[in-house]
């Protein structure tokens, strides 16, 4: 099966839309699939290259207009992806994320040139702003020339159901996945002495609530032994810099900055409690990763973070500062109780006995302990979930195992195989039928569309596609 | 001793995609001893697309005749160049006959490499009215020769690349070879896989001790 991958986000470029049209390829590579991921110029990384696995990438040489999106012109690149197209014999063209303009239109040429269509949707979108109309509206019409969507929670379906009017039968739903074996546990890797790290990493940037973390680090202020990781970069960096400047935290909040993503897991690894403050999210990878690494997951209930984790890995909050810093508190207390941590006295991870077999511990309440949940005030929210504080930490390496089985790019890889099955058993679009689709849809699309296939009848004279030089494909040498 | 001679003949890219039925390229490469190869590549239909193009150029230049004398020829009135009628025809006449000419100019009669592991890669473009360019890269400035994919024209095709290496070649690092008539990746393959055996698998020796000895002889010369 040839399948062509298709969105403005991609290496060198990093996200998590990024990551998983990478990780797709490369497995969909492994079971003998011919892939190739079309985007957009990224600098000087321009032109056709190979990467990883002979992965081979297209990096067309198309402006950026805005936010690593190309100027949505639906129309103006339609020779460059029809030629891409044709010399690589694609039979399915996947398209990636709402946001990418790129997307849209090489579906758009590849629904004219008879190919099936499958789109990945992988953010939730709203209903009231204007963005978010205009958007849906967009989406609306390109889904209406696609064979099928694929989404990566239930959550995440039902928002496009809702938005994009399309039928739920042509929506499944495949999760994302994480490389267990790149995310392991390393508990040596933890401070020895009783501080515990809680770890953020995601973009500093409002949807991803960084206004309510910059309220519950304050909250920390008399905890001498909670410190802060945060990895990454955006614009509400400086108000996080700022709060740590007035609550003379410096020393116990630690701004990273950006990082690769395959330096995340030097970060993960040393700490003990991720916290995820988005405020929506339709799959989140960080809190799958963080999970992987053996870190207690505390996120906001958001989106389709519930049904990512199931709850002995994560806990699970309202996006509200008091309900955050509860759960961050029952994590901590857990935490304290549980048994495999590493004990400062013994390098082997062992704890140390006296000659009766009993664990001697020395038991000493400070001052700044933090507020155990029992001695919550009244005023600050319910914890998420009544059980949770009894519930035992599990330990990371198994963490790390129940990750896997939950999640992984092969069974991601498989689903998405039977989705490209289904398709290419479906009967392709005509193009009256896809004139009906535009139109009922978005009539105003239908101009671009109009003057798309025109554009398309003018190249199969000028570049008839049965005279279109094939591309030769990489072979792997065996080793 | 004669040198050995083989004859092939390929497609063009343009001549693909018009359907034409007989190839419009030939592709002569002499093997001369061991280490030395000329490659020719013709373009067999430069003659026809002369006469074609100077047939243009001789149809617009009578309509542009036709038409002034139409409007000026019986007129006893002055003329003057400025005037709509006579200025903006004369531009756009003059601009299509500049774009013709330079067309014709860079019709590519033969493309000729000469490659001799001892001494250097030379690429001699023949083009219409027999000008002529030629490009030297010596022995020590060549670092590769490769088969690449490129993005041109809104289309994807192969181009044959020389890589080179050297401060004389610093703003040029790569060199296209045979792209002026846009051959197909047949062609390409053949003509690489040739200058590649002869670039992996010369009888002389390659070693560094006899790089070093030739650069030092540079040196003193």
């Amino acid at each position: 099966m040839r399948i062509c991958m298709v969105s403005d986000f991609f290496y060198p470029s990093i996200g998590g839309v990024e990551e998983h049209v990478y990780n797709l390829s490369q497995m969909l590579l492994s079971l003998g699939h011919k892939i190739v991921v079309l985007t957009h110029a990224y600098g000087d990384c321009s032109g056709i290259r190979y990467v990883t696995g002979y992965l081979k990438v297209y990096y067309l040489p198309i402006k950026v207009c805005y936010n690593q999106c190309i100027l949505p012109t639906a129309v103006c690149n339609v020779p460059m992806l029809r030629a891409v197209l044709l010399r690589e014999r694609v039979e399915v063209v996947h398209g990636h994320s709402a946001f990418s303009a790129l997307a849209h239109e090489a579906l758009m040429v590849g629904s004219l040139l008879g190919l099936k269509t499958v789109f990945t949707d992988h953010s939730l979108f709203g209903f009231a702003d204007l963005s978010a109309a205009l958007t849906n509206n967009l989406l609306e019409v390109n889904l209406g020339m696609v064979n099928h969507a694929i989404c990566v929670s239930h959550i995440g379906k039902e928002n496009t159901v809702l938005r994009a009017r399309v039928a739920k039968h042509r929506v499944s739903v495949i999760p994302n996945a994480v490389d267990t074996a790149l995310f392991t546990p390393d508990p040596q890797q933890r401070p020895s002495n009783d501080i515990i790290n809680i770890v953020v990493a995601s973009r500093l940037v409002y949807r991803k609530g960084i206004d309510l973390l910059a309220g519950i680090i304050p909250r920390f202020k008399n905890t001498p032994n909670i410190n802060f990781i945060i990895v990454g970069d955006g614009p509400k960096r400086d108000l996080l810099e700022e709060i740590r400047e007035k609550t003379n935290m410096q020393e116990r909040v630690q701004m990273v900055g950006a990082v690769e993503h395959n330096r995340v897991r030097d970060f993960l690894v040393r700490g003990h409690i991720f916290l995820n403050t988005s405020l929506t999210e339709a799959y989140c990878m960080a809190i799958v990763e963080a999970a992987s690494c053996g870190l207690q997951v505390v996120s906001t209930s958001v989106g389709g973070i519930p049904e990512v984790l199931p709850k002995s890995l994560i806990l699970l909050a309202e996006p509200e500062i008091d309900a955050i810093y509860a759960a961050i508190l029952i994590a901590i207390d857990r935490h304290r109780k549980s048994s495999f941590k590493v004990s400062p006295s013994v390098g082997n991870g062992h704890l140390a006995s006296d000659a009766n077999g009993k664990v001697k511990r020395r038991r000493r309440r400070k001052v700044d302990t933090p507020i155990s949940p029992t001695q919550l005030p009244a005023v600050s929210a319910p914890p998420a979930d009544q059980n949770s504080s009894t519930e035992p930490v599990m330990c990371p390496y198994r963490c790390n195992e129940l990750v896997e089985t939950l999640y992984n790019w092969e069974d991601v890889a498989l689903r998405t195989v039977k989705v490209y099955d289904r398709v290419l058993n479906e009967r392709s679009f005509t193009t009256s039928e896809l004139v009906f689709a535009v139109w009922q849809h978005g009539s105003w699309f239908l101009v671009f569309f109009v003057v798309a296939h025109f554009l398309m009848r003018l190249l199969e004279l000028w570049r008839p596609r049965k005279h279109v030089e094939i591309a030769q494909d990489v072979q792997r040498r065996a080793s | 001793m004669e040198p050995k001679v083989t004859i092939h003949r390929y497609y063009s890219r343009q001549a693909k995609y018009e359907g034409a039925v007989e190839a419009d390229l030939e592709l002569c490469i002499k093997h001369c001893g061991g280490d030395v190869v000329r490659i020719e590549l013709v373009n067999r239909l430069h003659g026809i697309q002369l006469q074609r193009k100077l047939r243009r150029l001789l149809l617009l230049m009578f309509l542009s005749i036709a038409y002034f004398v139409g409007t000026c020829g019986f007129d006893n009135r002055t003329i003057s160049f400025l005037q709509p009628r006579i200025l903006y025809p004369l531009i756009t006449c003059a601009s299509v006959a500049i774009l013709l000419i330079r067309s014709t100019l860079n019709l590519v009669q033969a493309e000729r490499l000469f490659y001799s592991w001892d001494m250097a890669l030379q690429m001699e473009t023949v083009r219409s009215f027999g000008r002529e360019s030629v490009l030297c890269v010596q022995r020590g400035h060549i670092e590769d020769i490769v088969l690449n994919e490129v993005i041109e024209d809104l289309d994807v095709k192969y181009m044959l690349i020389l890589r080179t290496k050297g401060s004389q070649f610093k703003k040029r690092p790569i060199i296209p070879l045979f792209n002026s008539q846009s051959p197909s990746i047949e062609c390409l393959q053949h003509t690489y896989h040739v200058l590649h055996k002869y670039w992996l698998n010369s009888t002389k020796d390659r070693s560094e001790e006899s790089y070093s000895k030739d650069k030092q002889s540079l040196v003193n010369s």
